[in-house]
């Protein structure tokens, strides 16, 4: 992958179903930016930090939208929530977590740490498709993000 | 005229006579001259011899009253002699000083037997007449006095004669029978005091006719109902012989009384304090007893040096290593009841300034051996003229109940030790299922919808390899899937109504149940349904929770009365309970009902009475709202007939 490209969503996903499902369902629903998926949390933070694989990523362009789920390998999603929202340059990206689990303590948690939406994946397709690609709308054409 | 008679003086022995007589002595002639005057007279009636000689009687010299000179005329006139007498004559010739005079007046006879003369013996009687009046008063005094003395004893008094019979009784006798003395004279004294015909066993003036001495007995005087000391003393005659009986009652019956009730009252102590469970002692206090205006301190000195152990119990003894009470008296209260411990300085301390007063205190003393046994201590102090004179001392031997109370915390503390080592691992617990649920929602989800999503997928770019059977196929795979993600979201819903924290406030259930109602149901519904609601009272729950029991039971009555043309679903409440504080909430319809059998059932999760073809749903509502009712400390039960209907109760605390 050219890691000068613009990346407008950051999908974080561990599920490569779920990654594929999440893609169709956008691409589905016309929302055609450009979407980059890594696997873990600590791929997820090189990215957004511009380090390790990915040191040649210019920073000062941000994701519109980072999709993050929480059960993820290495480091957990709530991690990345938290280091993403430490942080001065990443704090504005609106992050939506999206995961499979309606615990509540989880929602607490990530709304704690300054998560943007909390998004349950529904089991089935098409509510699935519908969650996925307003979500897409919303944050990517309604949203307007702090960085031009 | 001639002298006839020759001086008496001539004659030695006349001489004599005149000169040394302890009387008068006067002598006239035939004619009433006299002729003789002794010294005597001369000294009394202060008229010397040579001036009273040769005159007559009646001269003013004597101032011889008339009677005298006739007595003087008679004796010389009839040759008789007279005798003056101090009662009828009073007086013969007057003395200078007043007196009673006794004397006789003799003729004197010559050689013929004529009168020649009288001569007039006097003697001054007054001294005997003294003696004797003064005698007679006297005895008349001590008469009156010995009355006065009998009639004063306070005890009832009888002079006995040897027979019994009472010569005298006094005031108090007559008070006491009812008698007068007079009354009372002449009979025996055992008719009066006993009724009885014959003395009384034991009778002490019995028993003193045999010992002559005086003798006491106490007896029982029936007749009065009374106890008395009778002392009889014996009286004797000139020859030794008894003649009389002074016989003294002496009334004992209240001493007598006071006696029984202060053995009685002795008995008692004796019995309380020796039968005791409880530790009594009496401290004395020694040499002097305690000042109660003094300093607190300076009584607390005092008493730890004057303070001694004059009496106590066995078990007092026991519970302090000592064998028997004797040991122990003449202890010091220090050696009991040491100085060095604060605690019981604090005590006595306690004891001093609450008026010499204290119960129940715990106290810590020294038994024998040493150890320490613990005492719950009363003291009570007697003060006489503000001086603490003793001090009454009971206590109860606590240190067995101590040593329970020290086992008690021991338990205690190892129980809550315990009961944090459960709490921890029943917090683990939790946090495992936590992990589990989350794990489940999280892990068990994504294939699932891999499943539903890949099958869809397959329908939509697929269609045209596929024929009407594989469509088929591929709906039941995505619908299988989607059921289980619901099985898999009521089962979390489930596990998380028995993990989340209850939110308790006053919750309105007539509100409640009335909007849950209207959320659950299309207008188009609610014309097939008769709605009633009853009056519900408020309860105290979390408000949370409750609108997922109503959302249940209520779901529950719409969904299977569905297929009825007219559906009557009818809200409630009845009142349980003593004070009516306990709310019986329910909900009845007319839908499908359920077969009794199967009632225990109906709240276990995912048991369904019915199909999911006749009525969709994973059978996890009730149990939650069995879940949510028990956290509540309520009970939730159901009652129905297949095709009739069912009603749901569940209980809860009426609100305030």
């Amino acid at each position: 992958m050219n890691h000068s490209e613009v990346v407008d969503i950051l999908l974080v996903e561990d599920n490569p179903n779920d990654a594929e499902l999440t893609i169709r369902a956008l691409r589905k629903r016309n929302i055609a930016n450009p979407l980059h998926v890594v696997e873990d949390g600590a791929e997820a933070l090189d990215f957004i930090f511009c380090r390790g694989a990915y040191a040649g990523r210019d920073c000062s362009k941000p994701p519109k939208v980072i999709l993050l789920d929480l059960k993820l390998p290495k480091l957990d999603g709530l991690d990345v929530l938290k280091a993403i929202k430490a942080d001065e340059q990443t704090r504005a990206v609106p992050v939506v977590v999206v995961t499979s689990s309606q615990e509540d303590p989880d929602i607490k948690k990530a709304y704690a740490l300054g998560a943007n939406s909390y998004v349950v994946k529904p089991v089935g397709f098409e509510a699935f498709l519908d969650v996925m690609s307003s979500l897409g709308l919303y944050w990517l054409l309604v949203n307007q993000p702090p960085v031009k | 005229m001639t002298k006839r008679f020759t001086a008496p003086t001539a004659n030695p022995i006349l001489k004599t006579i005149m000169e040394a007589g302890d009387f008068g002595i006067l002598v006239l002639d035939a004619d009433g001259r006299i002729v003789a005057w002794n010294a005597w007279l001369a000294e009394r009636t202060a008229v010397p011899e040579a001036q009273a000689l040769g005159k007559p009687l009646s001269d003013e010299l004597t101032g011889a009253p008339q009677s005298t000179l006739d007595l003087v005329a008679d004796v010389l006139a009839t040759g008789r002699p007279r005798l003056f007498s101090p009662v009828l004559h009073k007086i013969l010739i007057p003395f200078t000083k007043p007196s009673h005079q006794a004397g006789r007046i003799s003729p004197i006879y010559d050689e013929r037997e004529r009168v020649s003369g009288v001569v007039l013996f006097i003697n001054d009687v007054s001294p005997v007449l003294e003696y004797e009046r003064f005698a007679t008063s006297e005895a008349a005094t001590e008469r009156r006095e010995r009355e006065e003395i009998f009639q004063a004893i306070g005890h009832p008094t009888f002079i006995l004669d040897k027979e019994c019979n009472i010569l005298a009784a006094n005031r108090a006798a007559a008070a006491v029978t009812g008698c007068s003395a007079q009354e009372l004279t002449g009979r025996k004294c055992y008719e009066i005091m006993h009724g009885a015909a014959a003395p009384p066993a034991g009778c002490p003036f019995v028993k003193l006719r045999t010992t002559g001495v005086m003798e006491t007995a106490e007896t029982e005087v029936e007749t009065l109902n009374r106890v008395f000391n009778i002392s009889c003393t014996p009286q004797f005659d000139d020859a030794g012989e008894l003649s009389q009986c002074i016989h003294i009652a002496m009334d004992i019956t209240e001493r007598k009384q006071a006696e029984e009730a202060l053995k009685l009252s002795e008995e008692r102590y004796r019995a309380f304090v020796k039968q005791s469970s409880e530790a009594i002692c009496l401290f004395e206090i020694d040499h002097y007893p305690i000042d109660t205006a003094l300093s607190t301190d300076k009584q607390i000195d005092l008493l730890y040096a004057q303070a001694v152990i004059r009496e106590c119990n066995l078990i007092f003894a026991t519970s302090h290593g000592y064998d028997e009470p004797e040991e122990m008296l003449g202890f010091k209260i220090g050696q009991i009841f040491p100085r060095l411990a604060k605690e019981n300085v604090a005590y006595l301390r306690a004891f001093i300034e609450n008026c010499h007063h204290i119960s129940d205190v715990e106290t810590k003393e020294i038994a024998r051996d040493g150890t320490v046994k613990y005492f719950l201590n009363s003291l009570i102090g007697y003060v006489e003229d503000g001086r603490l004179v003793r001090v009454w001392g009971a206590k109860q031997d606590i240190s067995r109940i101590k040593q329970a109370e020290e086992n008690i915390l021991t338990l205690n503390l190892e129980l809550e030790r315990r009961v944090l080592e459960r709490t921890a691992q029943l917090e683990a617990a939790n946090r495992e299922l936590e992990a589990f649920a989350y794990s489940v929602s999280h892990d068990l989800r994504a294939p699932l919808r891999a499943v539903d999503s890949y099958t869809q997928i397959l329908v939509e770019d697929y269609a045209a390899s596929l024929d009407d059977e594989g469509k088929r196929v591929c709906t039941v795979i995505s619908e299988s899937a989607r059921s289980m993600g619901r099985l898999i979201d009521d089962l979390l819903a489930f596990s998380r109504i028995g993990r989340t924290e209850m939110r308790r406030s006053p919750v309105d259930m007539a509100t409640l149940a009335n909007s849950i109602f209207f959320e659950l149901t299309t207008p188009k519904e609610r014309g097939r349904i008769d709605f009633h609601i009853g009056p519900l009272p408020r309860t105290q729950g979390d408000p949370a929770l409750l609108r997922q029991v109503w959302m249940n039971i209520l779901g529950n009555a719409v969904k299977f009365s569905a297929k009825k043309e007219r559906a009557v679903i009818e809200v409630g409440c009845l009142l349980e309970g003593s004070g009516q504080t306990t709310a019986v909430y329910f909900v009845r319809d007319n839908g499908a009902g359920f077969d009794r059998r199967y009632e225990k059932k109906l709240f276990g999760v995912f048991q369904r009475l019915h199909s999911s073809m006749e009525f969709e749903g994973t059978g996890v509502g009730l149990a939650i709202a069995q879940r949510i009712i028990q956290r509540h400390g309520g009970r939730i039960w159901a009652e129905g007939e297949v095709g009739k209907g069912a009603v749901f109760y569940f209980t809860l605390d009426k609100g305030v």
